[in-house]
């Protein structure tokens, strides 16, 4: 490809774009929702400074309003004695004091803009607005295919394309100019550097400027993103780089500013800038209001020296100390309830179950060990077996693993051997409702076809919505009872077997040994391990996939557990595991199940593959899990909204059904703590569903190759979640996906609001808010290890990623011994203090004096 | 059942509505409980519209009104066949927008006021079907268009809103005063027109005399406005800024006003050819570009907004060619096939690794014809078939669209199929039910509505103009797979289809503050017009 | 030595990377025209700002990869100053040398 520019410089580019990128986070399509850390990127730096950072450059509030502490310290959800501890000289933070001046920070450094911003606020224009429009308008039609030609060459190529036939740039440029937006470059690197030459931004600026143009549109800037450096290159359809996206801005902008400068744009209202005036109106506008600080505020009725040392801190401090507080009375709390002794688990259990690490499954784990002699266990949901999942007859597979890494082998579904003809006629009627439905779709989008459709349409519909808001789950039955009609159930089962396909007989002991060894599940097996996925079933919800288990990419783990499940139970497998030191029984059976967390349901899955001799051993968990099931869905009741009218549609049974329920579930708001440790450590104790929990057992464990898997990799999806939930509360404007009720679907792969624009980031407000107020508490993830300290401390040294998230203060650390031990906090430079109770400490310091 | 309780259940069908807006409205605690009122009552009207047809069913057309001079009505209510049916639809699709919103918009503050706003546009469409005179027709048309305008702006923290609701304001009152101008006319020349006696209504329209055009032409236009058509009808894709229980019921219950008043005043309109071509144009133009933009816009909603406009316009043509029977099946069809979109706008998102593997082995295309053709014919054989179907005036047109659409479905299907003759055969067995169903439901309502629709006028476009827009249609399809032509088609469809700037959000928060010094600025804009020069 | 032994003269660059920014450096790879290059993924070492644990079982993207390309002399200049300034704030090592190749045509 010829081009007039250097490959140095576009070399340089590409790593100016790259840093520039850090300010946003991949975004990934909603079919696959993954919650992700908004600052991912920045956890290089503190997380104070990320903050600072992110507050100059996307303009977000990385810190929970006055409003939301005041409310707290009203409830008592924040005390005093909190606040004393957070400004405390030998606090947790290892801060040795706080400012106390209350003297000016100095000035607050300009916030980035990019050249059209600069441009408006002096002179009053629309540019930045309308370059928006015009990107997020392209971006949807190349997305959703619309633009012709094929996709291969690029979005800017695309653009190019059509571009040059677009009124709205005619309107804005001329004929003329609309020529020349096209002829900046014929590659989008090419066209990048001539744009910001012309722009005159300096090298020095131009991460800075770009950083700014992706963080304008944080939205589409992550998916380009989540295209560019996270999805696998060769991944079918449209695709939207981030140097193709940065390239389509910048000529728009360019245009548009030496238009508007030039004097032969549009009429923009506002008053013309004359470039000999000084001090223009517009100017001195822009100028009160450099950057904003988190207020300074104390509380109405605080106790008076907590106050007056508040009041004399630097505004951005206070917010700090108050987060501080916050997150150290729910940390007190659960190192207080943790410090009990040790439940022992039932001796002869009649089943084990495994569980994902979500905190949905802290309550259905505990209301089971209430209803029987049984032993819980908490691993990530996929089961360590990271796999290409094709379930029978389906056109493409499913990557069931966190999305940190890439699945290694792939796995089939295939139906039994007496069950082939069914399984045939199974995915004749599937394909069956794709043709119709296939069928429908180009009916609608046809030329003459959408009139007789929409009025014989509509004679079907209406009946359908009638039936559909006023009985939900009857509606349900009757189409899943035509579903089975058309395309009958066959018995499937996943398949194994390494002449098949599968991976190795290795590579399967492999995993199965990472995961009995990391679970601390290596001897005294019961009769029946169960292994328990979860997933969600919601009707009409964009968001479906955020209710799924994120430890398999944001699909349900169901699979993940057949197949766990078929591995673990193969003679090989056994026989290679004894070999390494595990000895699984001949008599203990594993069988897969899935949990569905809308509902509480918990289906035994494959029961065609348990033998008669355990048939009613795995009733009878079967029946154990009804009942835990339903003691949990009785104990989350109260908390959703609605559920205290009368009517089956508002009970958690019928919301999962009700296409007209925005709140279904709570899903993992709430969430607040991360704990690797024994089952003994937490058993019995109510969590209220606020913890992940993460089974560990040291003895097993010699290296601290195990914990470091945990902390490596479930921890850091824990840590996603929370900052997802976090930074959506937080600042719910710009990093959360706003109103369910205006979501408008683009392209199949994100929201807008309303009738376009920007795609939105994070988590809906139903997920977060109940009406006006928050549900779920803004706090930082608190990781609680029970584990030799020298072996976390080893760990922590060779991985930098754990040294950036706890040194920087992204996630806190708290680990003791064993059960006889005391609890210890670490500092961001290393060094571990011993926790103690902020009422203890408080009545310390004051005994200090 | 004597007709007093049909009297009553018509009276009470539209004060029910009220009723709930007023609950809703004034108390000001409890906002679950309003609501549920609202809708409680909401779904009163629905009953009580159904007693009222079945009520005109057993005894025949009735009137609830207030008389004047000469035993006239002066105001009140009117049922007939088509009037009870109108109001069952809207009373119906309101009840069902309030029980949706019910569980929809749950935490919401500005809830109960939706809840209000909603049972007034229900009540006031519902006058609108069944009115007895022309000057109640008006006065509730003013009232559901004002009522609609506060429906879109109950949530004006959303991105949107507040310019869409200023245009939409802005719109629909220029439509409303066009109609209250017709109004005024007519009291002028006709005094208070009621429209029970078929026969008083073409007395007025003779009255008319020389401003027979001028009314006819405002009337259109109010129509046009409400439906959303041509030039009239820009303010009709902001509104998907407004949650989605008031877009359903917009596109339901709202935009189909035009055809309603269309039917209702076709003895004063159908009288000019002026008004009833450029009605035509207006329509058969806005369908044709409208469904072009549907296969343009990225977004649900959007396919959604631009397909009604194509809808509407259809249907609007239908009333400009006399074809008033099928203009009305096809809004009431319609209407509850938006409102089902719409609600379910929200499972457009394929999950991976689900949808099935394409079946083995394709069909060869010479098969897939046959296939389709045999299918089509089919249908329509069995639709043809059904007594009564060919009766109403514009039938023979609707078939060649119903021929489209049965041909496009089984093309697409027999693409994908599974390989078996056993689907092939139980597709074209349930098209051929589908049509047979459909022609069923045609003759019967069409039968049961038949007496009470006006006759065409003496201004009315033969119903073989209708083949014109599927001409344009056609056209407009294949001219977007010239490779010459599909470039600036393109550009120009998808720059028609996307929002204008105010109604865009982006990374705006906070984009104004912090800006350089101003002797920096200065600077600044010297080197851009150096560079620029 | 290129000919006596039928080799020609080439630059090898490794660079030792977290495996989050190997997009980037292939990125950058192809951008300057390099056919083709090697990866290593799971290597562990000492570097300035700590120990670097090699193979994570579940987290591909905290984990070190090495990246070897090989290219014209010529070419390589625009590659080196893209790579610095990648790892200018990212962890991660660039070593350059001379290398020598039998078959130049795999790599120009």
């Amino acid at each position: 490809m010829n081009s007039d520019k250097p490959v140095a410089a576009r070399v340089r580019l590409l790593v100016q774009v790259e840093e520039a990128a850090r300010v946003v986070a991949p975004l990934w399509p909603l079919s696959t929702f993954i919650a992700v850390n908004p600052l991912w990127d920045l956890r290089h730096m503190p997380f104070d400074d990320a903050l600072a950072y992110a507050d100059n450059v996307l303009r977000v509030r990385g810190y929970p309003s006055p409003a939301l502490f005041a409310k707290a310290y009203a409830s008592g959800r924040i005390t005093a004695a909190d606040l004393w501890a957070a400004l405390d000289g030998n606090s947790y933070d290892g801060r040795s004091t706080y400012d106390d001046s209350g003297g000016d920070p100095g000035p607050v450094a300009p916030r980035a803009q990019t050249a059209a911003e600069r441009h408006d606020c002096l002179v009053g224009t629309r540019i930045a607005a309308t370059v928006d429009r015009e990107v997020a308008k392209w971006c949807g039609a190349y997305l959703a295919g619309i633009l012709p030609d094929d996709a291969a060459r690029g979005f800017y190529a695309a653009w190019r394309e059509v571009v040059v036939y677009d009124p709205a740039v005619r309107s804005l440029l001329g004929r003329v100019g609309r020529k020349h937006v096209a002829e900046l470059g014929e590659d989008p690197e090419d066209a990048m550097l001539t744009c910001l030459e012309l722009l005159g931004v300096a090298e020095e600026e131009r991460v800075r400027e770009l950083a700014r143009h992706l963080a304008r549109m944080p939205g589409w800037a992550g998916h380009a993103k989540w295209r560019s450096r996270w999805a696998v290159p060769d991944r079918p359809g449209p695709a939207l780089h981030l140097v193709d996206y940065l390239a389509v801005r910048l000529c728009y902008e360019t245009a548009l500013v030496r238009a508007a400068v030039s004097g032969c744009g549009p009429k923009w209202r506002g008053p013309r800038w004359d470039p000999s005036s000084r001090g223009s109106e517009g100017a001195n506008r822009c100028l009160e209001d450099v950057g904003t600080r988190p207020a300074r505020f104390a509380a109405v009725g605080m106790a008076d020296e907590v106050g007056t040392r508040l009041s004399r801190l630097a505004a951005s401090e206070t917010a700090r100390v108050w987060l501080s507080a916050y997150e150290g009375h729910y940390r007190d709390w659960l190192l207080a309830t943790l410090a009990r002794p040790a439940v022992a688990p039932p001796a002869r259990p009649a089943a084990q179950a495994v569980f994902c690490i979500d905190v949905r499954s802290e309550g259905l784990r505990r209301h089971l060990e209430g209803n029987g002699p049984y032993e819980t266990f908490g691993f990530a949901g996929f089961f360590a077996l990271p796999i290409r999942y094709r379930s029978f007859g389906s056109a493409e597979t499913v990557d069931l693993c966190p999305v940190l890494i890439r699945p290694s082998s792939e796995l089939t579904e295939r139906p039994v051997a007496e069950s082939i003809g069914a399984a045939g006629r199974q995915l004749a009627g599937r394909q069956a409702f794709a043709a119709a439905q296939n069928a429908f779709s180009s009916a609608k989008k046809g030329a003459l076809s959408p009139f007789v459709l929409a009025e014989a349409g509509g004679f079907l519909a209406g009946p359908i919505a009638f039936a559909k808001t006023l009985a939900p789950t009857r509606y349900q039955t009757v189409r899943r009872w035509i579903h089975r009609t058309v395309a009958p159930p066959a018995t499937m089962a996943v398949d194994a077997d390494p002449a098949a396909g599968a991976m190795s007989d290795e590579e399967q002991a492999l995993f199965a040994e990472t995961a009995l060894t990391t679970m601390g599940l290596t001897h005294r097996f019961a009769p029946v391990v169960l292994l328990c996925g979860h997933g969600s079933t919601t009707e009409n919800n964009p968001y479906a996939s955020s209710l799924d288990c994120g430890a398999c990419g944001g699909n349900r783990g169901g699979a993940s557990a057949r197949a766990a499940a078929a591995i673990l139970n193969r003679r090989t497998t056994r026989h290679l595991l004894g070999e390494r030191g595990i000895s699984i029984p001949d008599e203990t059976l594993f069988v897969a199940g899935e949990h569905d967390t809308a509902t509480d349901t918990v289906t035994v899955l494959d029961t065609h593959l348990v033998p008669s001799s355990h048939l009613d051993r795995v009733v009878a968990l079967q029946s154990a899990l009804n009942r835990a099931g339903t003691g949990l869905a009785a104990e989350r009741a109260p908390s959703l909204p609605g559920t205290g009218s009368k009517g089956r549609l508002t009970r958690p049974s019928g919301r999962a059904a009700d296409w007209a329920q925005v709140r279904p579930e709570w899903g993992l708001a709430r969430n607040a703590a991360f704990i690797v440790a024994p089952r003994t450590v937490t058993a019995g104790t109510d969590l209220a569903c606020r913890c992940f929990l993460h089974s560990y057992d040291a003895d097993v464990d010699p290296d601290g190759v195990a914990l470091e898997t945990i902390l490596t990799a479930p921890m850091v999806v824990a840590h996603w979640i929370n900052a997802q939930y976090y930074f959506s509360t937080v600042d719910p404007d710009v990093l959360s996906a706003g109103d369910k009720t205006a979501h408008n679907i683009v392209a199949g792969i994100g929201v807008v609001q309303g009738a376009g624009g920007d795609l939105r980031v994070g988590l809906p407000l139903q997920s977060l808010f109940d009406g006006e107020s928050e549900y779920h508490e803004p706090m930082r993830l608190l990781t609680v290890v029970q584990a030799p300290r020298r072996l976390l401390e080893i760990v922590i040294a060779r991985n930098p990623v754990l040294r950036e998230l706890f040194d920087g203060q992204w996630v806190h650390l708290a680990t003791r011994e064993d059960d006889r031990d005391c609890w210890k906090i670490r500092r961001p430079d290393g060094t571990w203090t011993r926790w103690t109770p902020s009422e203890a400490r408080s009545e310390e310091m004051t005994a200090r004096g | 059942m004597t007709s007093t309780y049909g009297e009553l259940c018509l009276a009470g069908a539209v004060l029910a509505p009220l009723t709930g807006a007023a609950v809703s409205a004034a108390a000001r605690r409890a906002p679950g409980r309003r609501c549920r009122a609202a809708t409680g009552f909401a779904w009163l009207s629905a009953l009580s519209a159904l007693v009222a047809a079945a009520s005109v069913a057993l005894h025949g057309p009735f009137v609830v009104a207030v008389d004047g001079a000469y035993g006239r009505p002066v105001l009140g209510l009117w049922a007939n066949q088509l009037t009870v049916t109108l109001t069952v639809l809207v009373c119906a699709v309101g009840a069902v927008v309030q029980s949706f919103a019910l569980r929809y918009l749950q935490g919401d503050r500005t809830a109960p006021r939706f809840s209000a706003a909603a049972s007034v546009v229900v009540a006031a469409m519902a006058v609108v079907c069944t009115s007895a005179t022309v000057t109640v027709l008006v006065g509730a048309w003013v009232v559901a268009g004002a009522a609609f305008v506060v429906v879109l702006g109950c949530r004006p923290d959303l991105p949107g809103v507040r310019a869409a609701t200023r245009r939409a304001l802005s719109m629909l009152a220029a439509g409303d005063l066009a109609l209250l101008a017709a109004l005024v006319l007519v009291w002028v020349r006709a005094g208070n027109v009621d429209l029970v006696s078929p026969g008083v209504l073409r007395d007025a329209a003779g009255q008319l005399g020389g401003l027979t055009t001028l009314v006819a032409l405002l009337v259109v236009v109010a129509a046009l406005t409400r439906s959303a058509q041509g030039p009239f009808g820009r303010w009709l894709p902001g509104t998907v800024s407004a949650p989605t229980p008031a877009s359903a019921l917009l596109h339901a219950g709202v935009v189909n006003g035009g055809g309603i008043l269309l039917v209702r005043l076709g003895v004063l309109t159908g009288g000019s050819t002026l008004a009833m071509v450029g009605a035509f144009v207006v329509a058969g133009l806005t369908t044709t570009a409208a469904a072009a933009l549907v296969t343009h816009k990225p977004d649900v909603k959007g396919t959604l907004v631009f397909s009604t406009m194509s809808q509407m316009g259809f249907m609007v043509a239908e009333c400009t060619v006399g074809a008033y029977l099928a203009a009305i099946l096809h809004l009431i069809g319609h209407g509850l096939y938006k409102a089902t979109l719409f609600f379910g706008s929200g499972s457009q998102v394929p999950r991976d690794g689900q949808a099935p593997a394409a079946p083995a082995t394709a069909a060869l295309p010479l098969v897939r014809a046959a296939a389709t053709v045999a299918t089509t014919a089919a249908t329509v054989g069995a639709m043809t078939a059904i007594p009564g179907m060919l009766a109403h005036r514009g039938a023979a047109v609707l078939l060649v669209f119903a021929a489209a659409t049965a041909a496009s479905a089984s093309w697409s299907w027999s693409g994908r199929h599974p390989a078996s003759v056993r689907w092939a055969a139980s597709w074209a067995a349930a098209l051929l039910v589908a049509g047979a169903l459909y022609g069923l439901v045609l003759g019967g309502l069409g039968r049961w509505i038949a007496p009470a629709i006006p006759g065409a006028g003496a201004g009315m476009l033969s119903p073989w103009w209708l083949a014109a827009v599927a001409a344009a249609g056609i056209a407009v399809a294949g001219s977007t797979r010239l490779p010459s032509a599909r470039r600036r088609l393109t550009a120009m469809l998808v720059d028609a289809g996307a929002p204008p700037v105010e109604l865009v959000t982006g990374g705006a928060r906070g984009a104004h503050r912090g800006a350089r010094a101003p002797g920096s600025a200065v600077e600044l804009a010297a080197s851009w017009k150096e560079r620029a020069a | 030595m290129d000919e006596i032994l039928g080799l020609t003269q080439m630059t090898r660059v490794e660079v030792v990377v977290n495996g989050e920014d190997m997009p980037a450096a292939t990125e950058l790879f192809s951008k300057v025209g390099a056919r083709g290059f090697t990866a290593v993924s799971n290597v562990s070492g000492l570097g300035h700002s700590g120990h670097h644990q090699g193979r994570l079982l579940f987290n591909e993207r905290s984990a070190l990869t090495l990246l070897t390309v090989v290219l014209p002399a010529e070419r390589a200049g625009a590659l080196l100053g893209g790579l610095r300034d990648l790892l200018a704030n990212r962890s991660g090592v660039m070593l350059v040398s001379d290398t020598w190749v039998s078959r130049p045509e795999y790599f120009r």
